[in-house]
């Protein structure tokens, strides 16, 4: 009896428990914060928690010069982050690809190891390797006559360090999803390439681009919030420094929570960052849809 | 004239074929060589570490491992991590495999939006929500 009312209603029975928990995991928080970013919530004051309205938006978009510089940054290296992986992921995708050879899976898992490493662990090997005095990159560029550098340790370096080493990190990811791409591709394309004389360059820039567009797309997608989002690799390298020069949304929250105690104001910031990361997934799977459809 | 055309052939796919191997070489060196970079700065002594040109062979030493797991009690923190993953993979499993089943079968695309959408949106917010929960 039971169970044949479960057999009728597996479909809205079935997700019931990974809805209930989204709700309460999303909704709450979200709520939550909302009413926070509304408040003057310091914990550091004695003055009672009120509710203060817009006040916290609006000292954010038109004192703190901390946060607008913080915004650009955090665009700055996601734009930087993802122009590289997707580039170099796509471009090592179709490589891996191209060929069949003894030991390629051994060579595949090599090349997917940085991404299942500790992001703390990378942290501390690059570190190490980017010291300017200490380190091992700039004596060896030194070795070959290229111009050293103070990666992180300089305020114009310290970005496009980050973004070297979170590109390290996350440049095999793209590569999996390439090759996952690659493997459902249709070979008849191929083959009337084939019969037509087309070379190597032209396949693959006017067949096995185009086709792989929608799973390019959902890499970058994904890697764009993650890049938005990073925090590890920056806090466990600089923690926002020197200065502030590579403090990143992220980053400039946490610092306003836990170390200026002023939840309230972290709270309006994270609403910003919220909506930053959803307008541009609606923008991105919107425009997808209108453009292949 | 034939044979010249395809020992042509032959000789450029070989070129590329070398070009090939040559460029998943310096893919192997660029994401290995950190790891392997790392695996061998475990051995070294501190002082031995910043010394540069690299002296391979002097100052290896077995002391990080040992103060890892005799004086850091390491175990300990392996043995919270594989409780956190042991831990998280059940309960994701739990709640993830019926929905997961359902929307194969029925089909259902918007619930699979709502929770692959969930899923980005959740992990800033909780880490504010740990924030009030630590501050109350």
């Amino acid at each position: 009896m039971i169970s044949r009312w479960i057999d009728r209603h597996e479909k809205h029975i079935f997700p019931l428990p990974a809805v209930i928990f989204i709700i309460l995991m999303m909704v709450f928080p979200l709520g939550y914060t909302v009413w926070n970013s509304l408040t003057n919530w310091t914990l550091t004051s004695k003055a009672p928690t009120e509710f203060i309205g817009m006040t916290n938006y609006i000292e954010l978009f038109t004192k703190d010069e901390r946060f607008i510089q913080s915004v650009w940054r955090t665009f700055y290296f996601t734009g930087g982050s993802l122009i590289i992986q997707v580039t170099l992921g796509v471009a090592s995708g179709i490589l891996i690809d191209a060929k069949k050879y003894p030991g390629k899976r051994i060579v595949n898992s090599i090349l997917l190891l940085p991404m299942m490493a500790t992001p703390v662990a990378i942290a501390m090997v690059w570190l190490l390797i980017l010291e300017p005095t200490t380190g091992v990159m700039n004596y060896l560029l030194k070795q070959v006559g290229l111009p050293i550098s103070k990666w992180l340790s300089s305020t114009s370096t310290v970005i496009p360090s980050l973004i070297l080493i979170d590109s390290w990190e996350w440049t095999p990811l793209i590569t999996l999803i390439t090759l996952a791409g690659l493997a459902t591709l249709p070979t008849d394309p191929y083959e009337s390439a084939i019969v037509d004389g087309a070379n190597t360059f032209q396949t693959i820039w006017h067949i096995t681009l185009p086709m792989l567009r929608p799973t390019i797309a959902i890499g970058a997608l994904l890697r764009f919030i993650d890049c938005f989002k990073t925090f590890d690799i920056i806090y466990s390298t600089t923690g926002g420094g020197p200065g502030y020069s590579s403090e990143t949304l992220n980053i400039y929250t946490y610092q306003n929570s836990f170390y200026y105690f002023k939840f309230g104001y972290a709270s309006s910031m994270l609403v910003i960052f919220f909506a930053i990361v959803l307008g541009t997934v609606l923008f991105v799977t919107y425009t997808r849809k209108r453009l292949e459809v | 004239m034939a044979a010249k055309k395809t020992s042509m052939y032959r000789t450029q796919r070989r070129i590329f074929s070398v070009l090939y191997f040559v460029a998943i070489f310096i893919l192997l060196v660029i994401f290995l060589s950190p790891f392997l970079w790392m695996v061998y700065c475990s051995f070294k002594t501190p002082i031995e570490l910043s010394k540069l040109p690299v002296n391979w062979l002097k100052g290896l030493t077995m002391d990080n491992y040992q103060k890892v797991f005799v004086q850091q009690n390491f175990f300990k923190f392996i043995k919270n991590s594989v409780i956190v993953a042991a831990g998280s993979t059940f309960f994701g499993l739990l709640i993830g495999l019926p929905a997961s089943y359902s929307i194969a079968r029925h089909g259902q695309k918007k619930l699979s939006m709502l929770i692959l959408t969930s899923r980005n949106c959740l992990e800033s917010h909780f880490y504010c929500h740990s924030t009030s929960c630590s501050a109350n």
